[in-house]
């Protein structure tokens, strides 16, 4: 295997990506993004963008389109494919994709497991991963009888329990209330990682990623500092963003 | 014993066989249609453990391979199109119910202990299976019709149908060449475009004009995509898809080949941080799998009783050894059947699962007893007279032989189901070594069955609030178009989950995460009733 380059190789480079559903819906039109080590960006666009197709590149999920992605200087392929899965966590948004296991405890544990680890050791991983999202007294439920923001908790602690290098969250903050919305922003601050958030919440874009990139119609239509898009009023007309009511982005920045 | 219902039972698994098959291919079927009668036999007491090798080799093997091949080499036959496919779908669904009675009939030859006339049974069965197997062809052809409409690419055999890759390029479609190709497209690909010129150029930063550096400080708009254009395009954007040019073999993306066996064997896991203040504390509490879990099937009935406590394993190999030795104790031996059910009634009393709640689940048996009813009929021999009927002496042993050995075995799947939840159920197949694809299969079934259930459900309030309710055979359409449509649900759900469970280092393994673990006294307390048990069919061979 060929370890990381000794260059800082950005953590993230997508290139000339194109994707068509089996069913023949093509979603992907030559999305090229690069992402650098410990950057925070928000990826942002209308319905059916091909966010959600994006981000299932990311770690090989999708293939067979056009186009390559390389994480962290390794080419996204059957070759490097236990390594990069370990290295991209990817918080799906429908958290009951996410949650296969019996019980919380068992989903949490199912990524440090498939990687070797056991007994003790693999009990205080997944304590801590539980704990980080407050969820740690839900470990013997099982996931589909959790509210769905608690299960969205869950499925951010399975992936926090992997310890990734890139840390991708499709839409984290729908359907959270609005404190556990702050404490997963705090978590998300304080990880040393670089991550890659999918949002529609352009409030929590700005308070989170210093810069957005805009998909749209399956390419990327727009990419800087997450303030300067958001006051950018022509552009976000253009794809379908609005910002809250009475939310005036060079306010809080 | 090889006996199961012609009834009910039978025809309601044989709507699987053909399907399976079709949708999912012939292996992946088999195996499908494996779990579902596994957990049948086990959970519901349907057709006890006994039945259970002859309904795999009938339902599953008979059905799926004998559609599939009928389906295949139709599919081959016909024109491409997606007629083809449901008309193919049709005839292997009709052929395959009647290849699968005619097969068990050559099993019942062979090893069946009654003395029904051979040539008596093949009527009688292919006879109503040829009923069964047009209701089935219409239902599976109309299911079938229902997701080639959506997800061809979900119907083995109807693959390749997809249209070729399109870049926007500055606002406007060019045609891409695909990676690779995954399989050769069935017959004659036609190639559309032959657009292999196209490679992604190279992806360095200064090459690429839309790539922001790393760290962006100056915003700007980026073009819509690389301003380097590979070609033009030809055909008019998004032309409309054409079922019958095949010019992409697809693959679904969840397919399990992709999952990264090979790759997996180098772990090099970031030697996880285990806190050390936490050590101490490291010691996995107590669990029990029983509180909480929500797993509480039906059949289970929540007690804390020695029997509920057994590690779920050591219950299973008991169930099973008991009705292994139950199957060969010799009909005549009448008092031991009647020792064995005082046997199962000391366990039902230990396990407190009241005589009422037993005889209610014991229910389950009428197709049995359906069948062994019709035996003193139809079975030649001595005659004898009983209530003024004339009945045959070796069908009166047969029909008791059923009917005794049936019902024990019924009962002890009932006690094992009532007394273990579905979750240490799985776990203890596990523990029990039984082939791995079956044990996730059967606990993804557990996980999904709610969820799936509640699909149903939602899919079903859709229906009727919109004024839909099905009173008849006019109305079958919607609902295989509904079993289609839940199909692809779950289908891709399933893809979904599949996914998420790569997406976390799955490599066609699950795991280990608990251990059932059982002690030589809870063995040997299990062991207590197949042992018991085994004592009697001694006697009774030996008496
Ligand atoms: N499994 C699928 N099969 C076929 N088409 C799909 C599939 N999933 C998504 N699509 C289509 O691909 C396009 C992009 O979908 P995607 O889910 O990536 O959008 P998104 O940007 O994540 O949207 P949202 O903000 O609503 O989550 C949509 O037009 C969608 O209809
Ligand atoms: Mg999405």
């Amino acid at each position: 295997m060929t370890g990381p380059s000794p260059s800082p190789s950005p953590s993230l480079e997508v290139a000339g990506l194109a994707y068509a559903y089996p069913d023949g819906h093509q979603a992907l039109f030559g999305v090229d993004l690069t992402v650098g080590r410990g950057e925070r960006v928000a990826l942002l666009g209308p319905n059916g963008a091909g966010k959600t197709t994006l981000v299932l590149h990311l770690n090989g999920i999708l293939t067979g389109g056009a186009g390559s992605v390389t994480v962290a200087g390794l080419p996204v392929g059957k070759k490097h494919m236990a390594e990069i899965r370990r290295k991209v966590g990817i918080v799906f948004q429908d958290p009951d994709d996410q949650l296969f296991m019996p019980t919380v405890r068992e989903d949490v544990a199912f990524g440090p497991a498939a990687a070797g680890i056991r007994g003790a050791e693999l009990e205080a991983v997944v304590r801590k991963a539980l704990e980080k999202v407050g969820m740690a007294e839900f470990a013997d439920r099982p996931p589909h009888h959790l509210s769905f923001g608690q299960r969205r908790r869950v499925a951010v602690a399975t992936v926090l329990a992997m310890e990734p290098e890139i840390l991708v969250l499709d839409e984290p903050s729908s359907n959270l209330d609005p404190a556990s919305r702050r404490e997963l922003a705090d978590i998300l601050r304080d990880l040393d990682v670089t991550v890659l958030m999918v949002t529609h919440d352009l409030p929590y874009a700005l308070e989170l990623c210093p810069r957005s990139v805009i998909l749209s119609e399956g390419v990327i239509a727009a990419d800087g500092p997450t303030a300067g898009i958001l006051a950018d009023e022509e552009l976000m007309a253009r794809h379908r963003l609005e910002l809250p009511f009475g939310f005036v982005p060079s306010s809080v920045a | 014993m090889l006996n199961f219902p012609v009834a009910a039972g039978t025809s309601g698994h044989l709507l699987g066989g053909a399907l399976a098959a079709i949708l999912v291919g012939p292996w992946t079927g088999v195996l499908c249609i494996a779990v579902v009668l596994l957990m049948q036999g086990i959970l519901f007491a349907d057709g006890g453990l006994t039945a259970l090798g002859v309904n795999i080799t009938v339902m599953g093997v008979v059905t799926v391979v004998v559609s599939y091949a009928v389906f295949r080499g139709l599919v081959l036959l016909l024109p491409r199109t997606r007629r083809s496919v449901t008309v193919a779908s049709f005839a292997a669904a009709l052929v395959s119910v009647p290849a699968a009675a005619t097969a068990f009939t050559g099993i019942y030859a062979i090893g069946g202990t009654t003395d029904v006339p051979v040539s008596k049974v093949l009527t009688a069965m292919v006879g109503v299976h040829v009923l069964i197997g047009i209701g089935e062809a219409v239902i599976t052809m109309l299911t079938v019709g229902a997701v080639i409409a959506v997800r061809p690419d979900l119907v083995y055999g109807a693959r390749g149908l997809t249209a070729p890759l399109k870049l926007r390029v500055d606002g406007e479609l060019v045609d891409a060449a695909p990676a690779l190709p995954r399989r050769p497209p069935g017959r004659s690909p036609r190639r559309s475009c032959g657009s292999a010129a196209w490679s992604p150029p190279s992806s360095s930063p200064a090459s690429s004009p839309s790539t922001p550096p790393p760290a962006p400080t100056a915003w700007r708009r980026s073009p819509p995509t690389r301003a380097s254009t590979p070609r033009r395009s030809r055909t008019p954007p998004r032309t409309p898809r054409s079922p019958t040019t095949a010019s992409r073999a697809s693959r679904p993306p969840a397919s399990p080949a992709a999952s990264p066996a090979s790759s997996a064997s180098a772990r090099p896991w970031p030697s996880a941080p285990v806190p050390s203040g936490s050590s101490a504390a490291a010691r996995p509490p107590p669990r029990r799998p029983d509180v909480g879990a929500g797993h509480a099937h039906k059949l289970y009935r929540h007690a804390r009783s020695p029997v509920h406590e057994l590690p779920p394993h050591t219950k299973l190999a008991a169930v099973l050894g008991f009705v292994v030795v139950v199957v060969s104790t010799p009909r005549e031996a009448v008092w031991a059947f009647a020792l064995y059910a005082v046997l199962l009634g000391v366990v039902a009393g230990r396990a407190r699962v009241p005589a009422g709640f037993l005889l209610r689940r014991l229910l389950i048996e009428i197709p049995f007893v359906a069948f062994a009813l019709l035996m003193p009929f139809v079975v030649p021999g001595e005659q004898t007279r009983v209530l003024g009927m004339s009945l045959s002496v070796p069908g009166l042993w047969g029909a008791w032989n059923v009917l005794a050995k049936g019902t024990l075995g019924v009962a002890a799947s009932v006690l094992l189901a009532s007394t273990t939840e579905l979750r240490a159920l799985v776990l203890g197949l596990q523990r029990l070594k039984l082939p791995p694809m079956l044990v996730q299969i059967a606990s993804f079934m557990i996980r999904y069955g709610d969820v799936i259930t509640d699909e149903m459900r939602r899919m079903s309030v859709a229906r009727r609030s919109r004024g839909f309710e099905a009173r008849g055979v006019r109305h079958w359409g919607v609902l295989a178009k509904s079993a289609g449509a839940l199909f692809i649900r779950s289908y891709e759900r399933g893809e979904r989950v599949h996914l998420a469970m790569v997406s976390r280092g799955y490599d066609g393994t699950m795991p280990v995460i608990d251990e059932v673990t059982a002690t030589r006294a809870q063995w040997t307390y299990a062991a207590a009733l197949p042992l018991t048990a085994l004592l009697i069919c001694l006697l009774g061979w030996t008496l």
